[in-house]
């Protein structure tokens, strides 16, 4: 059930931050819930979820996006691992931890596309621009994945209770 | 600890095949999830139009309700009547105006509907059309409207094709002037603050801007910029823009111009693929 769970909210994810429009202002900053969901399985669930969730989510970014293929499988698997090694560490029930790490891992995932693209040549914007997508990616982090957090739990627990009866 | 291990190595085993898969079957798979999520996609923007119509409606009612709230039920219903009808007479005149464009257009058109807004990934400026290589859609081609130029064809799958549009600093025009013929390059200014830090900028209020003009040339403001041709991808005479305003570029050599794209790209909604035509045909 947790493996449907994730797929549906992938898929979901994918399709929402693709559907709503960037913020001008934050640099052009998309609403980041892929990464979102793979801090969620990371700091919730067992490793082998947390690289599925990681996978799915960058073949999708990559999939709807100009990315190279697997450039974001990589980053988010990267993320991914570093949020799991705090699994335990930190109380993933408690409201601060998925604002620090959303927002935290939002901010690094930017830089590192805007340091592959622009050394592949794919983009070109400055590094301050770029620092402004990141700072506005973290802030937009800070935000929806706490809602992501909430979300996902809700789901997973009302499955688990429907198991139980 | 031994299962970890195996994880990490295949995760990372993974990853490696899928950066280094050759490029037809990346773009395969590309084309798969793309291909797959294409219907999705389009269900979702129909559904986030509704909600922003929805929303205005609630907005404007709310409003309504603070002045006199008996009599602005009524208004309310027949605003949202009215506004039906006013969206319908838009769409009803917009897609005439389109078939005329078609069938007055020199160029063989394909025409396309925008099923998504924006790259995922928020790198890129983009839109995505609910057309591809079954309907003919290839890659470098011309995409317009009404209006104007709207940008070139970029990944083409089998039923959907992705736009990158001109304010996109990738993005580039081969231009002139049809009152002078000053030729130029036309770059979107979407994402760079290289030279241009201000808060114009960000708001991108100057989303393209045309290089590489003579310094003899004269321009004025509102001239039109249109496509000459060169290059290959773009056909000449299309319509860019107008030109907002003329500076000498820093280095002197030559006259830089910002040009307001003629096409309303926040709100695209039926485009055109323009077909190049093979010799002889």
């Amino acid at each position: 059930m947790t493996i449907l769970i994730m797929l549906f909210s992938v898929i979901l994810s994918a399709l929402i931050q693709g559907a709503i429009p960037e913020f001008t202002a934050l640099g052009q900053a998309r609403v980041p819930l892929l990464i979102g969901a793979v801090i969620y399985y990371a700091l919730n669930r067992e490793s082998e979820h947390m690289v599925l969730c990681a996978f799915l989510a960058g073949l999708l970014q990559d999939g709807l996006s100009m990315m190279p293929m697997g450039c974001s499988v990589l980053c988010f698997c990267v993320i991914g691992y570093i949020a799991g090694k705090f699994r335990g560490i930190v109380d993933a029930g408690a409201w601060i931890t998925p604002v620090a790490f959303g927002g935290l891992a939002a901010f690094v995932s930017t830089l590192l596309f805007y340091g592959v693209l622009a050394r592949e040549g794919m983009i070109h914007c400055s590094f301050w621009w770029a620092l402004l997508k990141a700072l506005g990616a973290g802030l937009l982090g800070l935000v929806s994945t706490p809602i992501i957090f909430r979300i996902l739990g809700r789901m997973e627990g009302a499955t688990l209770r429907y198991g139980r009866s | 600890m031994n299962s970890k291990k195996t994880l990490v190595w295949t995760t990372i085993v993974l990853v490696v095949i899928i950066l280094n898969l050759p490029l037809p079957a990346s773009l395969r798979m590309k084309d798969g999830v793309r291909d797959g999520l294409a219907p999705f996609q389009n269900v979702m923007t129909l559904v986030l139009s509704k909600g922003k119509r929805m929303f205005s409606v609630v907005t404007d009612a709310n409003k309504a309700i603070s002045d006199k709230e008996e009599m602005l039920k009524e208004i309310a219903l027949l605003r949202e009547k009215v506004r039906r009808n006013e969206s319908l007479a838009e769409e009803n005149a917009g897609l005439r105006a389109n078939l005329r464009f078609k069938k007055r257009s020199p160029h063989r058109l394909i025409p396309c509907e925008v099923i998504g807004r924006g790259d995922i990934s928020s790198w890129w400026q983009t839109v995505r059309l609910n057309k591809g290589s079954v309907h003919g859609v290839k890659e470098d081609l011309a995409v317009i409207t009404v209006d104007g130029l709207v940008g070139k064809t970029t990944q083409v799958s089998r039923h959907t094709s992705d736009v990158l549009l001109i304010t996109d600093p990738n993005c580039k025009v081969a231009a002139r002037f049809p009152s002078g013929g000053g030729f130029g390059i036309v770059r979107g200014q979407g994402v760079t603050s290289a030279e241009d830090p201000s808060i114009q900028m960000l708001y991108s209020l100057n989303p393209c801007r045309m290089d590489y003009i003579a310094k003899t040339e004269v321009i004025l403001r509102a001239d039109s910029v249109i496509t000459s041709g060169l290059g290959g991808t773009y056909p000449a005479g299309l319509k860019v823009g107008v030109v907002k305003s003329v500076e000498e570029h820093s280095s002197g050599l030559y006259k830089c111009v910002a040009v307001m794209p003629a096409a309303e790209l926040m709100d695209l909604k039926y485009v055109f693929v323009v077909v190049k035509e093979q010799a002889g045909q």
